[in-house]
């Protein structure tokens, strides 16, 4: 059954968004408007937040309530920034929301798949695109 | 003989006549100073007593020329005094007017009962310039416009390592969602 979403008006077509080592940018505030964008806007389903240093623990937390109830199936944040329990909680969350859609796993969306790299895994190394992977695209793959 | 008003043109010399000395000093025009060399000379064989008197003498006529400012100041007419009066209830005026702008009357006039000066505060948040950064515009243009290469949005391709927060507070405002309903695709499953 169809549902319907509150969706992007202003932008529908970012599937992916880096934002790493931006610390004077990125502080609480916006980590926490990061964390509703992110639950609100189902397009972006991969998110880098690596070597952001200036956000608080209890920011994390609520970051990672947000990424649980995301589109976000692919990300990476910088060990060294968070617990490694707030770790296991987010991939715990990002990999059951790999079940919400197949964007990361369409053929028809390798070209931003491959674009789609340093997360914690990438989703070019998912088996099923393996038939889909030019010769050339090989090198993206980790160790096979 | 010589008058001592004529000599006595400028306001300094006016209050050196009004001093109880009574020294009697040649007009300008009869005094013919020595030739450079000369001078030097004269200069280098002064005693040190000289110098000093003659230091002695400038800060006499400072502290004298204090004086009479404060003579004038206080012998202002009760005209001036009222303009000076509205020309202060017309700062008060603009002090209100500023502090309705930048929001913060208390500051202002907390800052301004402190000094006693009125002093321009700029309303314009700092930072402010960096989001006319072409770089920036054109990324806020093309979030706004939808573009397509944004689907892998790479901010450091766009930004520098020291955006300010006003910056990326524009950026995802750009990517923020709305009330907007809108049906899903086929991607999403439930």
């Amino acid at each position: 059954m169809a549902r319907s979403f509150r969706s992007a008006q202003h932008n529908d077509v970012v599937e992916a968004l880096y934002i790493q080592n931006f610390n004077i940018g990125m502080k609480d505030a916006q980590f926490a408007k990061l964390g509703n964008i992110l639950r609100d806007n189902p397009s972006i389903w991969a998110i880098n937040v690596g070597e952001i240093y200036q956000i608080e623990n209890s920011t994390w937390e609520a970051f990672a309530d947000c990424i649980e109830e995301s589109s976000v199936t692919h990300m990476y944040a910088s060990e060294h920034t968070i617990t490694g329990v707030l770790k296991d909680r987010l991939r715990d969350a990002i990999r059951k929301n790999r079940s919400k859609h197949n964007r990361h796993i369409d053929p028809n969306n390798i070209d931003v798949i491959q674009q789609i790299t340093h997360c914690w895994w990438n989703p070019i190394n998912a088996k099923i695109l393996r038939p889909y992977i030019k010769n050339n695209d090989l090198g993206l793959l980790g160790s096979r | 003989m010589y008058l001592q008003s004529e000599y006595c043109g400028t306001h300094e010399n006016f209050v050196l006549k009004s001093s109880p000395k009574k020294s009697y000093d040649p007009p300008a025009s009869t005094i013919t100073p020595p030739p450079k060399k000369k001078r030097a000379a004269v200069v280098a064989s002064a005693p040190a007593s000289a110098s000093a008197s003659k230091s002695a003498q400038k800060k006499k006529t400072q502290v004298e020329r204090l004086n009479s400012t404060f003579s004038d100041t206080e012998s202002d007419s009760e005209d001036d005094r009222e303009t000076k009066k509205q020309a202060l209830k017309a700062r008060n005026v603009d002090k209100s007017a500023t502090a309705n702008i930048v929001g913060s009357a208390e500051n202002t006039e907390a800052d301004s009962s402190k000094t006693g000066h009125w002093v321009r505060r700029s309303v314009r948040e700092a930072g402010q310039g960096d989001l006319d950064n072409p770089h920036v515009v054109e990324l806020l243009t093309n979030l706004l416009m939808n573009d397509e290469n944004l689907k892998v949005l790479k901010l450091k391709k766009w930004l520098g390592p020291d955006a300010n927060t006003l910056v990326m507070d524009a950026v995802l405002d750009g990517l923020e969602v709305s009330e907007r309903e809108m049906a899903t695709d086929g991607y999403i499953h439930f």
